[in-house]
């Protein structure tokens, strides 16, 4: 089949106009937030930076998820991920500001000297520059090969070089995002530990993936570029993973969170004390209700996950949620840092930095349209995928 | 044999696309009791067919909510109200440890419902049907892909549903008496 360029088209356009609107709310509402209270500054760059490299790095795992299992019905949706699998490169510069102001961002982090041969500065540096430049590996191999896929029609040694290598890929991404969440998230709480932490990060994460592969997703469809390659039945079974991966959030979220309650350790109870009180508790609830039961009864029919109005609506509220989870996480591990009680200007702060960055995902994803065909034409998937009936 | 009573046209079709089309053929015809028996799930058929979607998701959604209720009430029941025990200071009764309790007993209500509901609307268990001595029938599990048009149907007539069946293609056509 031929490829099919985004570049120019009018939903290259919408995406770029997203894009802008995106960036220029964002660093409005950041820089207000920042000016009123400054102490807002270092969590809202960490939510920010942890929403967008969570997202990035995850949609170049569904891609390699989909070599991974051999998956048929994704090959003529597959390139929405990976262009904005692009932005992973670029994960070190976002974390760079971390990694020198490290002291600042995790207070009394070095001040526990039995966790100091693994927290101690220099290894967390290394750490963290390994994770990215992981990203950066996963992105030139896996998205590489599919797109070496693109010009050699009839002979399928990329695709198969991914089926080869991507579940090592795979388990280097559980690894790195897992420890990417300690290093980055549960630092700010140097005394507590959760080891389902990793994996709760992960489930917010994919979730949120496949809302924006979903949004972009509806707008690609709705502006016709694809006609012939995508259906309704791809919406269908993005809904359906949008719909389980709500459910899988809830389960670890209430996993961590039960065991701690139940077990009622000083040393463990105090996170989630902490995120219960001073007015935090409006987050966890709020968290709670547009995470998990909104998007379950909006989605639990099946004629709905056709429906474009309710899935987009359904995408558009889990990403809102999970930027409230990541707020929930981060922002009260500042309350011994200027921010004591439940602060709406942290909340616009950090919802500013979390729109400038998704602002600069979609700038690039609408950038990369320029430069790879908008369909995976040669996937030997590919005529599977457009006559899938889910 | 002047009692018997004609029970079903049956034909025979080797390829799933031909069944597809034949499928589509019935439906826009008329006929509403017909079925098809295929050796393996195909995707789409039952949209060709005309099929309803089914209660059972309401059903389960049913069994669902009873399992959910009766686990905060056994919960409460049987912790606050009939036996109170006091186990380590926890309260005798909170949604935080009732939680895996409501799940479970929700998931095992909604699965028996689903499976007793789905046995009940595929009408089993079955101990015989009138189709089930028919050689090419039975090849339905093997081979071959099986149209049967129900004498029960409004539009049928031995002949006309013959020569329709021969029409959409469809090889040994045969009526089933009984």
């Amino acid at each position: 089949m031929k490829p099919v360029n985004l570049g120019g088209t009018q939903f290259q356009q919408n995406v770029n106009k997203t894009s802008i609107i995106c960036i220029g709310v964002g660093i409005v509402l950041a820089i207000a937030g920042m000016a009123m209270n400054q102490a807002s500054i270092l969590p809202a760059y960490l939510v920010g930076a942890m929403y967008v490299i969570g997202i990035s790095v995850t949609a170049l795992f569904f891609s390699a998820l989909q070599f991974l299992v051999r998956a048929g019905w994704s090959a003529s949706i597959r390139r929405i991920p990976e262009m904005l699998g692009w932005f992973a490169q670029f994960a070190l510069i976002i974390l760079l500001p971390i990694l020198i102001f490290r002291n600042s961002f995790y207070h009394g982090i070095e001040n526990i000297p039995s966790k100091a041969p693994y927290t101690n500065t220099p290894f967390f540096i290394a750490r963290v520059i390994g994770y990215c430049l992981f990203w950066f590996w996963m992105h030139r191999y896996i998205i590489g090969n599919s797109i070496k896929q693109d010009s050699m029609p009839g002979d399928y040694a990329p695709t198969l070089k991914n089926y080869k290598r991507s579940a090592p890929f795979v388990l280097g991404y559980a690894l790195t995002i897992t420890f990417a969440a300690f290093d980055l998230m549960m630092a700010l709480e140097p005394h507590w530990f959760s080891t389902i932490f990793g994996l709760y990060y992960f489930a917010g994460n994919f979730v949120s993936t496949i809302s924006v592969i979903t949004l972009l997703f509806i707008s690609v469809y709705n502006s016709g570029e694809l006609k012939g390659f995508i259906s309704k039945e791809h919406m269908h079974d993005l809904g359906k993973l949008m719909f389980a991966f709500t459910i899988f959030w809830t389960y670890i979220h209430f996993s961590q969170y039960f065991l701690i309650w139940y077990s009622n350790l000083p040393e463990e109870t105090f996170y989630y004390i902490d995120r219960t009180k001073n007015g935090w508790e409006i987050l966890g609830w709020a968290s709670l209700f547009i995470h998990f039961i909104v998007p379950f009864i909006l989605l639990l029919r099946q004629d709905v996950k056709r429906n474009f109005t309710i899935v987009k609506a359904a995408a558009i509220i889990i990403l809102i949620a999970h930027f409230i989870d990541l707020s929930w996480i981060i922002i009260p591990g500042y309350r011994e840092h200027g921010i004591e009680h439940f602060d709406i200007i942290a909340l616009m702060s950090a919802g500013g930095m979390v729109l400038f960055f998704m602002g600069l995902l979609l700038f690039f994803t609408a950038k990369r349209m320029n430069s790879i065909s908008g369909i995976a034409h040669n996937d030997p998937f590919l005529q599977e995928s457009i006559d899938l009936i889910s | 044999m002047s009692d018997s009573k004609n029970i079903a046209v049956l034909g025979n079709f080797k390829d799933p696309n031909k069944i597809m089309h034949a499928a589509n053929k019935v439906r826009e015809s008329g006929y509403t009791d017909f079925d098809i028996y295929t050796p393996y799930p195909i995707h789409g058929l039952d949209k060709a067919m005309g099929v309803k979607r089914s209660i059972l998701p309401y059903i389960s959604f049913a069994g669902a909510m009873f399992g959910l209720s009766n686990a905060v009430f056994l919960m409460w029941w049987t912790g606050a109200v009939d036996y109170k025990l006091n186990i380590g200071g926890k309260p005798f009764f909170s949604v935080q440890f009732g939680i895996p309790i409501m799940f479970e007993l929700t998931v095992l209500l909604t699965g028996l419902a689903t499976f007793v509901a789905l046995w009940a609307l595929c009408g089993l268990p079955k101990w015989y049907s009138d189709l089930q001595d028919d050689a090419g029938f039975k090849s339905a599990v093997d081979d071959t892909f099986v149209l049967s048009i129900f004498a029960t149907d409004q539009r049928f007539s031995l002949e006309t549903t013959t020569k329709f069946m021969n029409e959409i293609g469809a090889d040994d056509v045969r009526l089933i008496e009984a």
